[in-house]
């Protein structure tokens, strides 16, 4: 019968957690993470955990008047924002806690306030950027109280919005990785791409006022050009099939010359390739195609889909010798342990 | 793994408590809040939680009610000595600050103070309880937030030395 150990963590007067030991370590998962974060902490001494407590107070108070201003003049924005403060809060106090090292920073209560933290500030954070990105007007009371002028109001809802998507992706890794214990390449792959696509989508409306990017009519106007009437179809189409073709032959190429552990390494890394590929090529045909005078969604389609073959081939290529460079170099180290 | 009573010096157990700091914030921002309001824009509140109109007393009763707001701590000491046998402000400053005593008993008595000064300005009638209103609120502030802060310590005291072993000093 396979039965879990305890955990190792011995209080003072001998005492020890209850709790089982989380996967093949020596301590539950809150004590591991506990451990994790004091190692982080052990070199900046006892001033550095009193900074944090004194940002856990700030922010807290932030709170406190976001809630106030939420209570005396209304606007949603100003209780998500409150929500981020609190779970910065949050987080800066079982922070500054674990940091002191103290017979107190033992307890489990820490790194489970720390993952509440890093919930609610995540919640927090994507609810303030994806209501800035909608409702951009209600972040300008915000925005005057700290500063005023028109170049503050034209920019300022699109970087709010762009800080609270930065600090939120990066604690949704944060919680992934040193949290839950869960390192998947995907998440690395997946979020960054989409909290630069929601930044995009922050500054676009900006962009657009400014006349520094194409209003929708622009951008129709762009495609038309050469695809005429059924853009919308079109692009679906061409980038269902120019992405089928490029996956086809990314599966192909790194089968053909790659053994079992490089094709497992380059799975995620080729997803870009696959995605990027035929964006690329129907851009190229676009300007192709005007540049020779042809409007013919079939044309369209049909060079986008061969432009985007060797640009995968190059990509795929590229991939793949990064990923066996990046092994080599891991076993290498391995091998030659004096040399760290 | 046994813990060394470790004495410290005068202030140790201020200086090694976990939020010390934040509680004089805190506390700043209370008596902030107090100055405003006995002012000319205030809206009175802490008269009436107070029962007083003079502002030299209103400023006594609050500085007796931060005393008061303190008065946890002499609890939560002689708790300590009942789980640890160590004297908190002459055997063990440093162990006691490091346990959470001093934070557990100044948030315990300050976070009462705030909710009383609240309940007293806006549910307690003005009026009621004669020209014992000031001293009833002090008074509540320290056996109520001594009773709050002798329940979350013996709570961590326990987790962190097991059961009471010591008589009381």
């Amino acid at each position: 019968m396979h039965t879990r150990l305890r955990c190792q963590q011995i209080f003072l007067r001998n005492s020890q957690c209850p709790r089982s030991t989380f996967r093949n370590g020596q301590l539950c998962r809150w004590h591991q993470i506990s451990q994790e974060f004091r190692a982080d902490f052990r070199n900046r001494g006892q001033f550095f955990s009193r900074l944090l407590i004194l940002g856990a107070g700030s922010t807290l108070f932030m709170a406190g008047f976001c809630l106030w201003r939420y209570a005396t003049y209304s606007g949603t924005l100003w209780l998500f924002v409150a929500a981020w403060a609190i779970g910065l809060s949050l987080m800066l106090f079982a922070d500054a806690i674990m940091a002191l090292d103290y017979p107190f920073s033992l307890l489990v209560v820490w790194p489970q306030l720390l993952a509440m933290g890093m919930v609610l500030d995540i919640v927090g954070g994507f609810s303030t950027s994806l209501y800035l990105i909608n409702h951009p007007a209600e972040s300008l009371p915000m925005v005057r109280w700290l500063t005023s002028g028109k170049i503050q109001d034209a920019y300022a809802p699109a970087l709010v919005a762009s800080v609270a998507i930065i600090f939120s992706a990066s604690i949704v890794k944060m919680l992934f990785s040193r949290i839950l214990y869960f390192n998947s390449p995907m998440l690395q792959t997946m979020l960054w791409p989409l909290a630069i696509m929601m930044i995009v989508t922050a500054f676009r409306p900006t962009l657009q006022q400014l006349g520094m990017a194409p209003t929708s009519q622009q951008s129709e106007g762009f495609w038309m050009v050469v695809v005429g009437d059924k853009i919308s179809q079109t692009l679906l189409t061409t980038q269902i099939i120019a992405f089928s073709v490029c996956e086809l032959i990314n599966a192909g190429i790194r089968r053909r010359r790659c053994d079992n552990v490089i094709f497992k390494k380059t799975v995620w890394p080729s997803f870009p390739v696959c995605i990027g590929s035929p964006f690329v090529a129907m851009l190229a045909s676009r300007f192709i195609l005007a540049f020779a005078g042809v409007k013919s969604p079939y044309a369209f389609g049909l060079l986008a889909v061969v432009l985007s073959i060797p640009i995968c081939i190059i990509t795929t290529n590229w991939v793949i010798n990064h990923a066996t460079q990046s092994w080599q170099r891991d076993l290498s180290d391995l091998n030659n342990p004096d040399e760290w | 793994m046994e813990r060394k009573s470790d004495n410290g010096r005068s202030a140790s157990v201020n200086l090694n408590s976990y939020t010390y700091l934040l509680l004089l914030g805190a506390g700043y921002l209370l008596f902030s809040f107090i100055r405003n309001d006995l002012g000319e824009q205030g809206k009175g509140y802490i008269r009436i939680a107070y029962g007083l109109q003079s502002n030299t007393w209103i400023w006594a009763c609050a500085i007796g009610n931060w005393l008061a707001a303190a008065f946890p701590n002499q609890m939560v000491a002689g708790l300590y000595t009942r789980y640890t046998g160590l004297r908190p402000y002459v055997d063990d400053r440093i162990g006691y600050a490091k346990s959470g005593g001093l934070d557990v008993a100044r948030w315990s008595g300050f976070l009462t103070m705030v909710v009383l000064l609240y309940l007293f300005a806006v549910w307690v009638p003005p009026g009621r309880l004669w020209g014992l209103r000031s001293l009833s609120l002090i008074i509540a502030t320290a056996v109520i937030g001594g009773r709050i802060a002798l329940f979350f310590a013996s709570k961590i005291f326990f987790a962190l030395y097991g059961p009471p072993r010591f008589p009381s000093v």
